[in-house]
């Protein structure tokens, strides 16, 4: 358990230090920046000031190890646009982009994973059928698409819920459906082909033979065992949202971090781009991380690997 | 149980109609994207002011536009033909990229062993670890779009599967007697893995591709929505949706069609990639 709680660190430093580099790298070699932040018609001596400030003159090596610095203390430096602290943009985003990705992962497990029990033990059913036909239409779908879909049908046609924006419950609910239904394909089949993988063991035999009933033996014995992968598929699902939620909150006008990195790579506002990617890592690590021991809480067998 | 055969004949045949009608739809969207816009029924950059945001079926001076024209007049029909072009390129050349470079790392890292194959698994696992579409979003965003910078991307947003199931497929084949033969008749690496190891895999890999075929077409529009997609002389799908959504209100055909030619697509291409997948490992046939 230790040894996975250190290897899971090593590598999620890695992570983090990897998504500070690259995009160190990206900022750095995309031209002066004084040329965004300065208008056109500033002088020389206006924009020399302005590198002395922002530590452009120094040597890259010291740029880097500055930049590194200021991070692990979460500081990136002010947005060029309306040189608010980015840490505090990014904190004020991040709440919105939770509860979208809280209630899509919710909501798209709430629908998944019983259909693809359901579809595993009612195998070639109907439930079974309808799982793989959504399975695959789903997943062809892009989800911004998806989204301008809903809004043209419920918000557009039958004026049920507002068309884009951030605040009520009402408009969280499109974009929560959208992801929702992004996450819906990998889930109820990863859910299926597990429980399939589980249901002809000798232990789920030996569970009926001994006059189990049932509805018990699926939820109890097939359940327990056939979830772990669900599990640990979740944890890269929420990637995969945080990858979607970008497209979502464009769509939707939410305003979370997802449309701030949009917007801010807009008008090239790279500090908070820089902030955006450090925190997303940041999260995502520690996300993988719990999914990594809760994975071997729930399986004991896992345990001692 | 003659019921039970007589339905299993009816999936069948069902099946294979489905299958049938996905390869029919990727052939003409094949044959648009090779031909460019010879077979768009009109020139899809004509602007016409009089026939701004038109519904579908109206009757323009140069014909009938059947799905509708566009915010400037264009065609919409016409705009989707022309924009099979730039999604097929970009994602097949994003995949074939990411296929060569995983397959060739994937192989020789399960040739040599050892240090490589850390190596791999940190670097698959880091990238793993990360939100793809993120991080595509900033390199494009910051770099600024170019056609190659995009390929380039979307390459490396698929290129580890491609890797992973090259190295895990190398170690098992390694171990057989006639990859020993080759080496007692000193074959080099480099024969032994193009020769011996590569055709074992490669149905596997064109499995793989085929689906990553798909994801690429879907990142491609992502990005060409947000405004980071390739520069085209008419807008590709994905740009069409993003113009599209400032009349939603009133010209519901804008964001309807282009994304249904991505959804036909792509869903095209996960209906072949599926089949596929049951010829070369039957033993999967309808399990996952």
């Amino acid at each position: 358990m230790i040894r996975v709680f250190l290897r899971q660190s090593v590598l999620g430093l890695l992570v983090v230090l990897s998504a500070l580099t690259v995009t160190f790298i990206l900022v750095r070699f995309s031209g002066d920046p004084t040329s965004i932040i300065l208008p056109q018609e500033a002088t020389e001596e206006q924009r020399d000031v302005l590198r002395q400030q922002l530590g452009l003159n120094e040597s890259l090596p010291t740029q880097y190890l500055t930049y590194l610095g200021n991070a692990a203390v979460g500081d990136f430096g002010r947005s060029y646009f309306d040189s608010e602290a980015v840490t505090s943009i990014v904190m004020r985003h991040l709440p919105n982009t939770l509860v979208l990705a809280g209630a899509s992962l919710a909501l798209a497990c709430l629908l998944a994973i019983p259909l693809g029990v359901l579809a595993a033990v009612w195998r070639d059913g109907l439930i079974d059928r309808f799982v793989q036909v959504a399975a695959v239409t789903g997943a062809s779908m892009p989800s911004f698409w998806v989204g301008l879909l809903l809004i043209q049908v419920f918000a557009v046609g039958l004026d049920l819920f507002p068309t884009y924006g951030t605040g009520s419950p009402a408009h969280l609910i499109l974009p929560a459906v959208t992801l929702a239904i992004y996450v819906f394909p990998s889930l109820a089949r990863l859910t299926r082909s597990s429980m399939l993988e589980v249901l002809p063991q000798s232990y789920v035999m030996a569970a009926r033979a001994k006059g189990m009933p049932e509805a018990r033996v699926i939820g109890r014995t097939v359940l327990r065992n056939g979830l772990v992968p669900v599990l640990a598929l979740l944890a890269l699902e929420i990637g995969n949202l945080i990858g979607g939620a970008v497209l979502t909150e464009t769509v939707f006008a939410w305003e979370g971090i997802g449309r701030l990195a949009i917007t801010s790579i807009q008008r090239r506002d790279f500090p908070v781009v820089q902030g955006v990617v450090a925190y997303v890592a940041v999260g995502f690590v520690f996300v993988t991380m719990a999914a990594e021991i809760a994975i071997r809480l729930v399986n004991p067998k896992l345990r001692h690997k | 149980m003659t019921e039970a055969v007589a339905r299993s004949i009816t999936r069948l045949r069902l099946n294979r109609a489905v299958l049938a009608l996905a390869v029919v739809v990727l052939v003409v969207l094949g044959v648009l994207a090779i031909t460019g816009d010879a077979f768009a029924p009109m020139d899809p950059a004509q602007q016409s002011l009089r026939a701004r945001l038109k519904p579908p079926g109206f009757e323009g001076r140069t014909g009938i536009h059947w799905l509708g024209t566009d915010a400037v007049g264009r065609d919409i029909l016409s705009l989707i033909v022309a924009g099979a072009c730039p999604a097929l390129l970009v994602s097949g050349l994003a995949v074939a990229l990411a296929g060569i470079i995983g397959v060739l790392v994937g192989m020789f890292a399960g040739f040599r062993g050892g240090r490589m194959v850390d190596l791999l698994l940190y670097v698959t696992n880091i990238q793993l670890a990360f939100p793809f579409f993120l991080l595509a979003v900033t390199i494009v965003g910051i770099v600024r779009p170019s056609v190659s910078l995009v390929v380039f991307v979307i390459a490396l947003g698929c290129w580890v599967p491609f890797a992973r199931v090259a190295y895990s497929e190398t170690i098992q084949i390694v171990e057989q007697e006639y990859i020993e033969a080759v080496h007692v008749m000193q074959g080099t690496t480099f024969r032994i893995l193009l020769r011996h190891v590569l055709p074992n895999i490669l149905p596997n890999i064109i499995v793989l591709a085929t689906f990553a075929l798909g994801t690429a077409i879907v990142m491609e529009s992502g990005l060409s929505f947000v405004g980071l997609g390739v520069p085209t002389r008419t807008p590709t799908w994905g740009k069409m949706l993003s113009e599209g959504r400032d009349y939603m209100q009133t010209a519901w055909w804008l964001t309807i069609f282009p994304g249904f030619a991505i959804f036909l697509l792509v869903l095209a291409i996960n209906i072949c990639g599926e089949r596929l997948r049951d010829i070369t490992d039957p033993k999967l046939m309808g399990r996952s």
